[in-house]
């Protein structure tokens, strides 16, 4: 049997494709964009394409993310919580804190020692330190936010860039520019500003370790190394921390088509 | 038996209830009466009752404002009048509201000017504030008791004398406007009505401990809690909370739950989001999930023994003054709450933040952090507003909300012995 | 040492989030406790007759993350309020023996049980000041708070205070209101010679410094001032009110003070001016604080009183200054003072004041908005030879 999860996030929409062993067997990425239907579709057929399967032959869709209803040919929809704790557990056997980084969100959720989630927490309706934010920033400063991934930078004490309100963030961005900070100075400073926000939204629920940290904004390292600074720890950051979501869905498929079959039985 | 049939009668009489009060605060019989502007937490309304004001309360004009969607047009009326967005959005409606054109016309009546406005300063400082608005737009005569905060265990000896010294200082200023003399036996029979309303009151609330929960202690119970604000210290709100009782009496005896089938029971705090109050709801009987208990309707009467009765008139206002909810200091509310909890046997609590009040909303997050943490009671964070619908989101609520039960689910079907993952 | 070589000293001392104004009086004074306390109003003579170094808790000056407290406050709170509750968390207020928290607002009452709850335990207590001044009872009721507080310091400190301790405090902080009474005078005559970012920074150099040293400080500061000559041409002289409680950032005084504004009236920090005179030295001290909060207290928006609100005060002590707009400044989210700003951009409308609106938050370093407000202001009254009514919100 074939299980898919489907992510549709701000940004980018996820696919992943589990058999019934827990194996993947496919994954797709598209941009989301405006039209979520089509980019569902879209992700799912570049899942099918790796896998050489067809629609159906998938015995269960499970859409998530903040699109979950606008996959018109899902089974069930899951909220990303869930799905994004039952992905980094896959993942990270060993994950007690997660901390999903997406475009508009931020969560972070505690789970017990069974794997299921006791708390979550999730930013203040500001996007202030989200994948929004760095967008915003990222254009100011001119560069793209795939090009921040790789940039290593680490905070320098003097750039200080507030993660209080996103206007603010771009009015002190600016006045670095004018005033000559060089762009990983300031880099430096954006990461540091996230990883604050996001480091509050963990203590919020208790960090237990491990901590697995998911979502795209989580494929910055930059912004990875402040958190694990933070945070005191070393978190879980795979460069496949975009797709958790999905197998997490994936997984809720599984489960879901299991206890049907006993059911059924 | 016609669960529709038992809805309707307290809801209807509510209804009427609500409708008689706006009629008569805008009625000729009544027109010869003075207008009193009061708050409801630590009311002392019984008081103005007693020399024949009318009695207005602008906190309760803004929530019926939100219920019939008009609080965005009020709310932008005052905000074109200088109050920016992190003034509280009940002042806002209200000044926007009596600003006019026209002054004071709501969806279900008109408001009267006040004549005199009196600050009952319990837990809210923002009452000051919003009668000097007032006072200034109606130069109307204006008059404080303050209520000293319960920053110790209870009040003290001290403060309570303070409050009803202020008490017995208002009662010059009523006569005069009034043209009666202060009458204590009046008064006192008033206080005994009230008394045996808030004693109602108490075993209605009561009910959610019973499984499953006859009614809904939260969406349901603010429901009624109009004529305990509106109408206390009247024949009438005794008789509205006994129709309660019955109906409550029979929906047990029926063993009738408010959504079929309780599936989670649920301790509120704050305030609801009055705009949205219908969607709000449905986000939790969706999952079958009843309010057994909140901490909020607890916000217009005492919740503890009182140590005085209605024979000493002018020491039992002063206590129903002082002992709201909205007083209360942080761990003494973190206390209750745990009772709450407890007592009513509750699965997870919701915490709704309500960005305009600072007094009810400030200590939530800490007091859901402890809940989730060391209590080990699921506890869910929700903010928006009570009034201004702009900053209630849909999306991000039903997602919080439906996380929430996600994982109330989950874990219920693993202490079932049910393995998850 | 020069004024601006006396402010750059003070100023660095300032931002240090730590509290070394504690350790110090520690190792200078072995056995004395500190008593912090929250803003606005606070009877610190109280504090100074228990033979205790009273230190304002208020902020950070944007020197702290604010990495825990924004987990147990929402983003709706005052950023002194974040940043008081983050320095205990943090462990900046270690060495303190008690804290207090007045009846501000709704944020210090909120606030309070929370910073009680979170991190190590310390002495605690929260006073609840009347806002009745006019009842009989008041008086009695005030005795018996303060009474409250005298008996936690008798408490911590494990002695008596006596009518004697208290007036002898009385009087050293009725020599530094002297001094801020000259020092005040001296700017608005003198708005070349003695800047109000420096007279800003000299009354925060009171908050953890005993009011003896404080008095030191003023008194130097006074001296020097005799001999300052003129360095900076005032262009439009303003009254700026409504920051009576969190401290307004120095560099935003300062980039004010570049496009030539001379502020001749203030209300920062309120709790150091609080009452309109001097208090008397009487048998009965308690009584004397008691009466001087319900009857000598400054118009302010923290206390009510019937049928008045600061606004018409405001606007008469700026014309006395010689202001000649007013710029009316509020911490974000400060609601007492976005209430009654309300009320005096009305007023000053009305009367045909120039004014700007601005908000600022404890951590901001960037007031490119406040900028162009003033700019904007400074073109529009030259193409208009009379006091019209030009006013922007900054932001």
């Amino acid at each position: 049997m074939l299980s898919c999860g489907i992510d549709v996030g701000s940004a980018q929409t996820k696919c992943v494709i589990l058999d019934g062993n827990r194996v993947v067997q496919g994954r797709g990425i598209v941009h989301t964009g405006s039209n979520l239907p089509r980019a569902s579709r879209h992700a799912l057929r570049e899942a099918l394409r790796e896998c050489e399967r067809h629609e159906y032959d998938l015995s269960i869709i499970v859409g998530t993310g903040f699109g979950r209803f606008a996959i018109p040919f899902s089974h069930k929809s899951v909220t990303e919580t869930i799905c994004h704790a039952m992905g980094a557990l896959y993942r990270y056997p060993k994950t007690r804190t997660v901390l999903d980084m997406g475009g508009q969100d931020m969560i972070a959720i505690r789970l017990d020692e069974n794997g299921n989630v006791v708390d979550f927490a999730m930013n203040d309706k500001c996007a202030a330190g989200t994948g929004r934010f760095l967008e915003s920033l990222a254009d100011l400063i001119g560069i793209s936010v795939p090009d921040m991934r790789s940039i290593d930078v680490t905070e320098d004490e003097q750039i200080k860039v507030t993660n209080v309100c996103s206007v603010m963030a771009e009015q002190e961005v600016i006045n670095h520019l004018e005033t000559g900070k060089t762009i990983d100075e300031i880099l430096g400073g954006v990461f540091m500003a996230v990883a604050r926000r996001a480091a509050s939204l963990v203590r919020r629920v208790g960090l237990v370790e491990e901590i697995t940290y998911t979502g795209g904004v989580s494929q910055i390292k930059g912004i990875v190394k402040s958190l694990d600074k933070l945070l005191g720890v070393r978190g879980n950051a795979g460069i496949d921390a975009v797709y958790i979501g999905a197998l997490g869905a994936a997984l809720v498929g599984l489960e879901k088509h299991s206890a049907r079959d006993k059911k059924s039985l | 038996m016609n669960a529709t049939h038992l809805e309707d009668r307290a809801r209807l009489a509510s209804r009427a209830l609500v409708g008689r009060y706006y009629r008569e605060l805008d009625s000729d019989e009544f027109r010869d009466r003075k207008v009193v502007y009061l708050y409801t937490s630590g009311s002392i309304a019984e008081l103005f009752r007693s020399f024949g004001f009318r009695i207005v309360f602008p906190e309760i004009n803004c929530i019926h404002i939100s219920r019939n969607n008009a609080a965005v047009e009020m709310i932008h009326h005052g905000e074109a009048l200088g109050y920016g967005s992190h003034i509280c959005s009940y002042v806002k409606s209200d000044l926007g509201l009596m600003a006019g054109p026209p002054q004071g016309q709501t969806p279900f009546g008109k408001i009267p000017k006040p004549d005199l406005i009196v600050i009952n300063h319990t837990g809210c400082s923002t009452y000051i504030k919003w009668a000097e608005a007032l006072q200034r737009e109606f130069s109307c005569e204006t008059r404080i008791v303050d209520v000293p905060f319960i920053r110790e265990e209870g009040r003290t000896e001290f403060d309570h004398q303070y409050v009803r010294s202020q008490i017995e200082e208002l009662i010059p200023t009523c006569e005069e406007m009034s043209g009666h003399k202060f009458d204590p036996d009046k008064l006192r029979e008033i206080l005994g009505l009230t008394k045996e309303t808030i004693d109602l009151w108490m075993r209605l609330l009561d009910y959610g401990k019973i499984k499953p929960s006859p009614f809904d202690g939260y969406f349901d119970a603010v429901s009624y809690l109009a004529p305990m604000s509106m109408w206390r210290g009247t024949q009438d709100s005794v008789n509205f909370y006994k129709i309660v009782l019955e109906q409550l009496e029979e929906r047990v005896r029926n063993k009738y739950s408010p959504v079929g089938e309780e599936k989670f029971r649920l301790l509120f705090d704050g305030s609801p989001p009055w705009p949205r109050f219908r969607e709000f709801r449905k986000m939790f009987t969706d999952w079958k999930a009843v309010g057994v208990a909140t901490t909020y309707v607890r916000i217009v009467c005492a919740c503890e023994e009182l140590e005085f009765g209605p024979d000493k008139p002018i020491d039992y206002l002063a206590s129903l003054a002082t002992q709201s909810y909205f007083n209360w200091n942080h761990m003494k509310k973190l206390r209750f709450m745990e009772k709450l909890a407890r007592d009513f046997d509750v699965d997870g609590i919701i915490a709704h933040s309500v960005r305009s009040c600072k007094p009810m909303s400030l200590g939530q997050l800490d007091l859901r952090s402890y809940f989730a943490g060391e209590a080990g009671i699921p506890s869910l964070f929700l903010d928006s507003d009570m009034a201004d619908p702009r900053y209630f989101t849909m999306s991000q609520t039903a997602d919080r909300v439906s996380t929430f039960f996600e994982a109330l689910k989950i874990s219920k079907k693993h202490a079932a012995g049910h393995r998850v993952v | 040492m020069s004024i601006s070589a006396l402010k750059e000293k003070i100023r660095a001392r300032l931002e240090d989030p730590t509290f070394p104004e504690i350790v110090s009086w520690k190792r200078d004074n072995p056995g004395s406790r500190v008593i912090g306390y929250f803003p606005v109003y606070m009877p610190v003579e109280l504090i100074h007759a228990a033979h205790m170094l009273p230190v304002m808790v208020s902020g950070a000056m944007g020197r702290v993350n604010l990495d825990e407290a924004d987990g147990a406050l929402q983003s709706f709170v005052c950023s002194v309020g974040r940043s008081t509750l983050e320095l205990k968390l943090d462990g900046n207020l270690d060495n303190l023996d008690g804290m207090v928290f007045p009846s501000t607002c709704e944020i210090s009452r909120g606030l309070s049980g929370v910073w009680d709850r979170r991190g190590p335990h310390k002495p605690f207590i929260y006073l609840h000041y009347p806002q009745n001044v006019d009842s009989a009872a008041s008086m009695t009721y005030l005795l018996a708070e303060l009474n409250r507080l005298k008996k936690m310091l008798e408490e911590i400190g494990g002695r008596e205070i006596t009518a004697g301790d208290i007036n002898e405090a009385i009087e050293v902080y009725n020599k530094r209101s002297l001094l801020f009474s000259k020092l005040d005078d001296f700017r608005v005559r003198h708005p070349d010679r003695f800047l109000a970012s420096e007279f800003y920074v000299l009354r925060l150099a009171g908050m953890a410094a005993s009011c003896e040293e404080h008095i030191l400080i003023l008194e130097e500061a006074l001296k020097e001032l005799e001999t300052t000559p003129s360095r900076f041409n005032p262009k439009f002289r303003v009254a700026m009110v409504g920051a009576f409680c969190e401290r307004p950032p120095i560099t935003m005084l300062e980039t004010i003070e570049e496009q030539g504004i001379a502020v001749v009236y203030d209300d920062f920090l309120l709790g150091q001016r609080w009452f309109r005179d001097l208090l008397p030295i009487t048998d009965d001290p308690m009584r004397a604080l008691a009466d001087f909060y319900l009857h000598h207290s400054v118009s302010n928006s923290l206390l009510y009183r019937p049928g008045s609100t600061p606004c018409a005060e405001i606007i008469n002590r700026a014309r006395e200054r010689g202001a000649e707009g007013v710029f009316i400044v509020s911490a974000k989210s400060c609601n007492p003072a976005h209430h009654d700003n309300t009320c005096i951009a009305r007023t000053c409308e009305r009367s045909g004041i120039p004014y700007i609106k601005f908000e600022f938050e404890e951590d901001q370093r960037v007031f490119e908005s406040i900028r162009m407000g003033i700019e904007a202001l400074l073109e529009a009254r030259e193409r208009l030879p009379y006091a019209g009514t030009e006013h922007m919100d900054a932001r």
